[in-house]
């Protein structure tokens, strides 16, 4: 029932109640009883296209002739009238999908007592003790065409029987009954309890399961729910394990606004092997540190959300992620030092980085709707403290296989303080049916500071020279500033004839700078003689320029079909100057300029109800030419990377394709196909060997870099065979092929193999009041390579399993019991079986509702 | 994706209450997929083919548990991203199926734009979503490692992986995509120069990032090799 009393023009010259009761008293025969009231016709729109004065004529005539004819009105029923049994009912079915919580018609809500008794924008349609002059039953009787509810194109009529129940519940007093006192209350929590058992490597399974082995338990899930008043409400929700919680409370009334509070808290877990491989060291070298990062957030907004009034919210977030993760920068393991000139080393040895990052972000934003215009405004204040510390050791040997001892060690400590504050103003409007249109603006500024500590030492703990050839190096001076201007401007056109077109320009401004200065030295206890080292200085600068423009055709007209082609094109300019004043001078400046196309084209039908096709081609490609202003154009003068790139070029063709099958309502199957190729190109100046003057490394010239090419298959099969069993299966297949330019090096083999994956998942009602569950999921890839010699082998191949089994038990309306079982196998040869593990899970868990 | 008694209504219903979302739609790649028609297969387009069949939801005026909430429950965007869906039961994954992230943290399933991670109806910026979560990574650098002007995804795969950290190759060749230069004919066969430098030694020794020498993959301010 749309706009309850909707009179606009009519509240020039009267109020909404003045309306309402001058409606009363028109005139009309009653209608019998079990039809439906009788459609009137409409005046429709009319009010809409009239012009102010034939608005005002008509309302004058309303007001001159001043009469409803209330005989209409069916008599109500001369029985008790209960408001749950009878009454609810029939708002339920007929009227609560425009009068329920959710955005409310006329602003009145019908899906609880006490916002019906409170009216909507033009006031109390109930009258209790009077239902002749209560506005709902005027409206649900049809005395008047204009009012008529629902509306014609919203439902059908109420029929006499049902309006005379209405009267006689509102001669009764509109009572709400027993059973509504505790409505929009609800309580459910789920405490849940269960044991992991695992045996091998039990902090693989722990990252590949994101959760701890051992007892856990808690609350899978909790919420509350109640109305406080009849237009506010609380709800509380969350979960809270043994190492993951969330809590989030929302308190909200209705027109006015709403208060979140949350916290939240989960677990990552690394496991500790690092790069093993068993045929380069033994076995016995297990480190087993619990690694794990805590990830979490606490959160606070206070929104105000009036009528026709701007919505702002003004909140606050602390974020954080502390602890230890595992890092790639893994050790050699060898038996001298420096490992690369001993060609049995290679890095395989865990390591990791202890990481303390705290963010505290200040959020307002704004959101207003006027006119046909919506302006949305969001500023972000965010301050960030991070600081990490990775200690690294620099070589193993291996003299006693089961207690390898290091050769060096460092640690290096970093540390990061920023401010970044980012305003994004849009406004959206909608100009004319066939034209809508959006403009924005960002911006963003930051600026921050840095140090950093690199120090080496021996098993000893006593200061060396080290690995990157120094002993210390430092900076307490790093300082960076960035700043950036984003411009964009959107249009959607149509549909006309089935043609729609959208287009869109954006443009992104930045300039960066840095500067870090800072010392290095070479002195150490144990080689006094090398009392080396000096100030370092190093500044960067960096002004990017891009410009984004998209634009994409539907076309609809077709029966049954979608055509639909994209692009989205993208020129960028990226000026950039690097100067390092140390040991090994380093300095660039650099334009870099590039052009990148996405593009593509395909459909999407179905000619029949049981069957569905589409496919698409895409074409990306990016060219990047390199302009380097130092280079002289000998090959000695040029310092390295990226400098001596001239030109680089990544081009990708893509062909997806999909067809799901409907065939009968208990089977719907889908197969895609995804075929990905690119190939890479570079192009680089002549080069001479940094230790050999005499030596050109490099001729230079365009070249193929390399290329990377996939195909993904994928089949998804959903069955109902007969309505206690529900099955869901999907497989996917993939097959890849990585290569670089020098595949025929023994160092770097290709990187190719493929992976299999099956999901599956299945539920059976058992009985009325039980459920059987079963699952399995596996996956399996083998990218094993064969540079055992002159490389290492770093292709991974596993087997992962995972099959479970439940039953849930409904013991009751208010309790249902659920046991769980999973067992997990995961076995990785590539490693020597270093990661392998099985695992056996139970767990029991309630659920309790209350409401 | 069914609600037990919930029939398909069209998304010109969805539009009366959820005006903004249904008003810029068509831009979004989701409506790729054809609009609803007799005589097509049902429920596979437009709103109800992420959100399930809508009548109940509309008929208890918007209440919530008629309805699908993909942003609670990624099952809903598995029933057609079935190779996503295997993705994330690689070893190496973002939480999704622990439910500890859910799919519209990265991806805005209405806007314009899949990659942008907030609604609206314009472009993302470059490494927007993955920025929300990984500073440390994103953040400026004294030396930027270039790559990342391509985007975190030239690196790794974000749905999940069979690699350590979602990359997409766990070696060199990952690298050399970009780093790859024509070796003379006075370089010894075997040998591999890399810039002005002979990487032989290095390359056997491990990955270009793992073996210790260019583990500032993101960008570093103190190295302009991004040793450290």
């Amino acid at each position: 029932m749309s706009d309850v009393p909707s009179f606009p023009s009519s509240s020039l010259f009267s109020s909404s109640k003045q309306i309402w009761e001058s409606r009363t008293r028109r005139t009309g025969r009653p209608s019998e009883r079990g039809q439906p009231c009788p459609r009137v016709p409409r005046s429709g729109n009319s009010w809409t296209r009239l012009c102010v004065f034939l608005l005002l004529f008509r309302t004058l005539c309303l007001a001159a002739a001043d009469q409803v004819d209330v005989s209409t009105l069916p008599p109500p029923a001369s029985r008790h009238v209960d408001f749950a049994t009878d009454i609810k009912p029939i708002f339920e079915h007929n009227c609560i999908r425009c009068h329920g919580a959710v955005r409310p018609k006329g602003k009145f809500r019908i899906d609880d007592y006490a916002s019906l008794l409170k009216g909507g924008r033009n006031g109390p349609a109930v009258s209790p003790g009077d239902s002749t002059n209560s506005p709902l039953i005027q409206m649900v009787a049809r005395l008047d065409p204009d009012s008529a509810m629902p509306p014609e194109d919203k439902g059908e009529p109420l029929t006499m029987e049902q309006v005379s129940l209405l009267r006689a519940w509102v001669d009764q007093g509109a009572w709400p009954g027993a059973s509504d006192q505790r409505e929009g209350y609800e309580f459910i929590v789920s405490p849940v309890a269960g044991f992991i058992s695992v045996r091998g490597n039990e902090s693989k399974f722990r990252e590949h399961a994101w959760q701890h082995d051992g007892w856990s338990g808690g609350l899978e899930s909790f919420s509350i729910t109640e109305r406080i008043s009849p237009d506010s409400k609380y709800t509380l929700t969350g979960r809270a394990l043994t190492d993951d919680y969330r809590a989030g409370l929302l308190v909200e009334k209705q027109d006015f606004g709403f208060a979140r509070f949350g916290f939240e808290q989960f677990r990552k877990y690394d496991s500790d092997t690092g790069g093993w491989y068993k045929d380069y060291a033994t076995n016995s070298f297990a480190p087993e540190r619990d690694l794990y990062l805590d990830i979490g957030r606490v959160w606070m907004d206070v929104g105000l959300a009036l009528p026709d009034r701007p919505r702002i919210v003004l909140g606050y977030e602390h974020q954080y992620r502390t602890g230890d993760k595992s890092t790639l920068q893994w050790g050699p393991a060898g038996n001298t030092f420096p490992p690369d000139l001993n060609p049995d080393s290679r890095a395989i040895v865990p390591s990791f980085k202890n990481i303390d990052e705290r963010v505290h972000i200040l959020k307002l934003d704004f959101d207003y709707e006027t006119g046909g215009w919506r302006f949305e405004d969001n500023f972000r204040g965010e301050w960030t403290d991070l600081r990490t510390r990775h200690d690294d050791v620099t070589s193993y040997t291996f003299s006693t296989p089961s207690t390898p001892a290091s050769v060096l060690a460092y640690t290096e400590r970093q540390g990061w303080r920023s401010f970044q504050g980012v305003n994004t103003f849009r406004v959206e409007r909608q100009f004319k049916d066939w034209l809508y249109t959006s403009a924005g603006y960002l911006y963003s500024h930051l600026t921050g500071d840095a140090d950093f500590s690199l120090n080496t030492f021996d098993p000893s703990g006593v200061p060396v020279f080290g690995i990157f050839e120094k002993v210390e190096e430092a900076s307490r001076r790093i300082v960076l500033n960035s700043e950036s201007h984003v411009g964009n401007v959107n249009a959607m056109l149509g549909p006309w004839r089935g043609l729609t077109l959208t287009m869109g320009v954006q443009g992104d401004w930045t300039r960066q700078d840095g500067t870090a200065t800072g010392f290095f030295t070479n002195y150490a206890p144990s080689l006094p003689f090398l009392n080396l080292g000096g100030d370092e200085t190093f500044l960067s600068d960096l002004d990017k320029a891009s410009l984004n423009e998209s634009a994409s055709l539907r076309f609809t007209s077709l029966p049954f079909t979608t055509l639909f082609a994209e692009a989205n094109l993208q020129q960028e300019r990226i000026r950039q100057s690097e100067d390092a004043a140390y040991e090994h001078a380093f300095s660039r400046d650099t334009e870099a300029r590039s052009g990148s196309w996405d593009a593509r084209a395909g459909f999407d039908t179905s000619p029949r109800s049981w069957v569905k096709l589409g496919s698409h081609y895409r074409w990306r490609n990016k060219s990047t030419t390199y302009d380097d202003g130092l280079s002289s154009g000998d090959p000695a003068d040029i310092n390295g990377y990226p400098t001596f790139i001239s030109a680089r070029d990544a081009t990708t063709h893509e062909v997806e394709s999909r067809l799901t099958l409907h065939p009968c309502a208990w089977l719907k199957t889908t197969f895609t196909h995804r075929l990905v190729a690119t190939d890479t190109h570079v192009e680089t100046d002549p080069a001479i060997a940094d230790d050999n003057s005499a030596l050109q490394v490099s001729p230079g010239g365009r070249m193929f870099a390399g290329n990377y090419d996939a195909q993904v298959f994928s089949f998804n099969l959903t069955m109902t065979p007969w309505r206690r069993l529900h099955w869901f299966n999907t497989f996917s297949y993939q097959d890849i092929s990585s290569i670089s330019m020098h595949e025929r090096s023994s160092a770097v083999v290709p990187y190719c193999g493929d992976v299999y994956s099956i999901n599956t998942h299945a539920q059976f009602v058992l009985t009325a009041k039980t459920d059987l569950n079963a699952g399995y999921t596996f996956s399996r890839a083998d990218f094993r390579q064969n540079n055992f010699t002159d490389g290492l082998p770093l292709g991974i191949a596993y087997q992962l399993h995972g099959v479970n089994f439940g039953l849930v038990s409904r013991c009751s309306s208010k309790l249902t019991a659920s046991v769980r079982y999973g067992f997990y196998s995961y076995n990785e040869p590539s490693s020597g079986h270093m990661n392998d593990y099985t695992a056996h899970a139970v767990f029991a868990m309630l659920t309790w509702k209350l409401d | 994706m069914e609600i037990p008694g919930a029939a398909y209504v069209g998304n010109r219903s969805c539009f009366e209450c959820h005006t903004n979302y249904v008003r810029n739609f068509t831009a979004s790649p989701h409506s790729r997929i054809h609009l609803s028609e007799a005589g097509t297969m049902r429920g596979q387009s437009g709103c109800e083919s992420c959100h399930g069949p809508g009548s109940k939801h509309i008929q208890a005026g918007g209440a919530r548990q008629f309805i699908i909430n993909p942003g609670r429950d990624a099952a809903a965007c598995f029933n057609c991203h079935l190779s996503t869906h295997a993705e994330f039961s690689l070893p190496q994954h973002h939480p999704v199926m622990e439910r500890k992230m859910n799919c519209v943290q990265c991806h805005d399933p209405h806007g314009a734009d899949i990659m942008k991670p907030a609604g609206g109806f314009a472009m993302a910026r470059l490494n927007q979503s993955c920025a929300q979560c990984h500073r440390d990574q994103s953040r400026p650098f004294v030396f930027e490692h270039e790559a990342l002007r391509e985007g975190c995804v030239v690196c790794h795969s974000p749905h999940g992986s069979v690699n350590a950290k979602m990359l997409v190759e766990r070696d060199n060749n990952l690298c050399l995509k970009c780093h790859a230069m024509q070796q003379s004919s006075g370089v010894a066969p075997g040998q591999i120069y890399i810039g002005k430098v002979n990487h032989t030694a290095n390359l056997k020794l491990g990955g270009c990032w793992s073996a210790g020498c260019h583990t500032a993959v993101h960008g570093s301010n103190f190295n302009p090799h991004q040793l450290y």
